[in-house]
């Protein structure tokens, strides 16, 4: 199943919308919702503020997500080929020069969120790279060694996303098994 | 010397397609052609799966339209177990039906079709996109993912996801709608209503803008088919077949859909893995061309062939859309698909608004249980783009022997033809071509909505080619869309 949703949050209180997209069934295509999963779960083990969206694809009806109130920070999670390693890069809305349509990319959808929020959340995009695309479940080996080395990455991404959100969200603490900065972060 | 324009490609997601102009010897059109290349066969990778498992796979064939596969297979399932399903079900599908037009009229006309009617059909490329609509007419472009998500939304609360819903199944929907639920659908409801009835008014300023467009994008006699209401109203998820020909007269009145073979054939052609329905009576009448039987579906042809559409503020508008033909024919200009798109969002938000008022809605009893009762099973309904047939062929265990599926992009591929045709006969004037007038070709595939539209919108990025080529192959001209 690769849509799914977290219920709203019920306060106001900031939080990291994460948008995770791709086809669960061509293979490493749903590495985005996967990672996405796996990502919420692990950040709200540890008692930090994140709402999940997964789907087939970014759609314009998103837009109303990220331009809720509360969304401090957005995440989009997707896999591509030609990557040798993952990559954590902010999303710039001036780089969107896109028609629009059924399927957008996060810097089309930052566009159309504009229209319902004047002061855009930073946006940024996690992308894994991914070797096979074929009909299919489940992921390719090495890109699920990738999924475990992000994992590993879980704070300090964190940290990255949550300082760029002028103190909205909490940087967490490091006491709980934090680990080194990793390279896939630009 | 004859000489072939081909642009190539149209399409960049759920399928791929070009369009070829042939030229003769003089430069001018002598024939156009939309040609999909893509092959898939769901037809006959079905076979040996059980018709419960249908509606899931053939969900899957479009991830825009799907809750239309849904519906057509859950039908055709109802129809192999031979039950009725409970009443409170089909209201249930035929709510999420109307929220799938919503969703898919609202995106067609505010974000695919929009750039072209609010900048300018030959406009600047690199603006003419959803970027510029954003940038120019911010309120239309919000008003449009407003009413695109509640359609969504509404699909969502009931069937769990927006796409993709495992809700509809042989015998009816899997959860009935809690009253919870039922109150935040009505809560969204006077935004969406709103917003179409501001986009209808829209439309209509807009119109007189687009009078060459309306003679020259498409309009052409052709007969319409669809469902109606056994009183002749519009219907989207069941009723009767009916079919009209281009000077109002009624060919087929209430024809049970199960028997649509009696009156549809499929031809196909060498250049195309699309095939093309026809009407076999009227292309019998003329010596078995199947072209002679050419028919349109969706929007245009459910409204030209209802007798009322059954909501107050629709059939206000019906009214308004009749007058665009001479009294008691059709609306036969392909431009008018727009303006009928909104009438049928409009018209959507009113049931959905009647039905929730139904104190049946809630009723829990919303699936009917049996086993295989009939061995084969025919389930239709209208989808966004028109009338859909799902058949299914199956052996007393219900694995599928055999499948038919006739979709509605398919239906008006005739259509679509000769919209091409025509726009490029009144655009095209010898071996140069602007820019400009492949977005008027594109938008007269768009028109249609086919499952093509997305990538054969302006994109300010789509892959777009272009060649002139001599009749030894060689390339004379091309132009290229970046």
């Amino acid at each position: 199943m690769t849509e799914q949703r977290t219920p709203p949050a019920v306060s106001a209180a900031p939080y990291l919308l994460i948008l995770g997209y791709g086809n669960t069934l061509r293979r490493d295509d749903g590495a985005g919702c996967f990672l996405a999963q796996a990502l919420a779960r692990c950040w709200q083990a540890r008692g930090l503020p994140v709402r999940l969206e997964t789907g087939h694809q970014l759609v314009p009806e998103m837009a109303l997500e990220i331009a809720a109130p509360a969304v401090a920070a957005v995440l989009f999670v997707d896999a591509a080929k030609g990557l040798s390693t993952w990559r954590l890069q902010p999303v710039c809305l001036e780089s969107s020069m896109e028609g629009g349509g059924h399927t957008l990319s996060p810097a089309g959808l930052l566009a159309h969120a504009r229209l319902f929020r004047n002061e855009l959340p930073p946006a940024w995009l996690l992308t894994i790279p991914g070797r096979d695309f074929g009909h299919g479940e489940g992921l390719d080996s090495h890109t699920r060694l990738i999924l475990r080395d992000v994992l590993e990455h879980a704070l300090p991404l964190w940290q990255r996303i949550a300082g760029s959100t002028n103190g909205r969200l909490s940087l967490a603490s490091q006491a709980s098994g934090g680990v080194a900065f990793g390279g896939g972060m630009e | 010397m004859p000489r072939t324009v081909t642009i190539d490609p149209v399409t960049r997601i759920e399928g791929h397609a070009k369009i070829t102009i042939h030229l003769d010897d003089a430069g001018q059109v002598a024939d156009a052609r939309f040609h999909v290349t893509e092959f898939r066969g769901f037809e006959k990778f079905c076979e040996g799966r059980t018709f419960w498992e249908m509606p899931g796979i053939t969900a899957r064939i479009c991830g825009i339209c799907p809750v239309s596969h849904l519906m057509a297979s859950a039908k055709a399932g109802d129809a192999i177990l031979g039950v009725r399903i409970p009443p409170t079900a089909e209201k249930l599908r035929r709510l999420m039906n109307w929220a799938q037009i919503v969703q898919s009229h609202a995106l067609s006309f505010f974000h695919l079709s929009g750039p072209d009617l609010l900048l300018g059909m030959e406009s600047d490329p690199g603006q003419r996109n959803l970027m510029g609509l954003i940038a120019r007419h911010p309120d239309i472009a919000r008003n449009g993912i407003r009413l695109r998500h509640f359609g969504q939304e509404v699909i969502r609360i009931l069937g769990g996801r927006s796409v993709h819903p495992a809700w509809t199944v042989p015998g009816g929907v899997r959860e009935p709608l809690s009253p919870e639920n039922r109150a935040r659908i009505q809560e969204m409801l006077p935004e969406a209503l709103a917003i179409v009835e501001q986009a209808l008014e829209l439309y209509q300023r807009l119109l007189p803008q687009f009078s060459e467009e309306v003679t020259v994008y498409g309009d052409f006699p052709s007969l319409f088919l669809g469902l109606v209401t056994p009183a002749g109203g519009l219907e989207h998820y069941d009723g009767l077949l009916r079919v009209m020909d281009g000077d109002g007269r009624i060919l087929e009145e209430g024809l049970p859909p199960a028997r649509y073979r009696e009156i549809i054939g499929e031809a196909v052609e060498p250049w195309s893995y699309l095939k093309f329905p026809f009407y076999r009576p009227r292309a019998q009448e003329k010596g078995g061309r199947y072209q002679e039987g050419m028919y349109r579906v969706g929007p245009l042809a459910r409204l030209n062939i209802c007798d009322f559409a059954g909501t107050p503020r629709a059939d206000e508008y019906l009214q308004a859309f009749r007058q665009l033909a001479p009294q008691g024919k059709p609306v036969t200009g392909s431009f008018h698909y727009h303006y009928a798109r909104l009438i049928e969002i409009l018209f959507s938000l009113e049931k959905i608004q009647e039905t929730l008022a139904d104190p049946e809605i809630t009723d829990s009893h919303v699936r009917s249980k049996a086993d295989v009762n009939q061995l084969v099973g025919v389930g239709v309904s209208e989808a966004p783009r028109g009338t859909l047939f799902h058949e299914y062929h199956v052996n007393e265990d219900g694995v599928l022997q055999r499948v038919n599926l006739i979709i509605a992009t398919g239906q008006n591929n005739l259509a679509m033809n000769q919209t091409i045709a025509q726009i490029a006969r009144h655009y095209v004037d010898g071996p140069s071509l602007r820019q400009g007038i492949l977005n008027r070709l594109e938008h007269g595939i768009r028109l249609f909505d086919p499952c093509l539209s997305c990538s054969t919108h302006a994109l300010g990025q789509m892959p777009l080619q272009v060649q002139l080529m001599g009749p030894d192959g060689t390339l004379l001209d091309e132009l290229t869309r970046a």
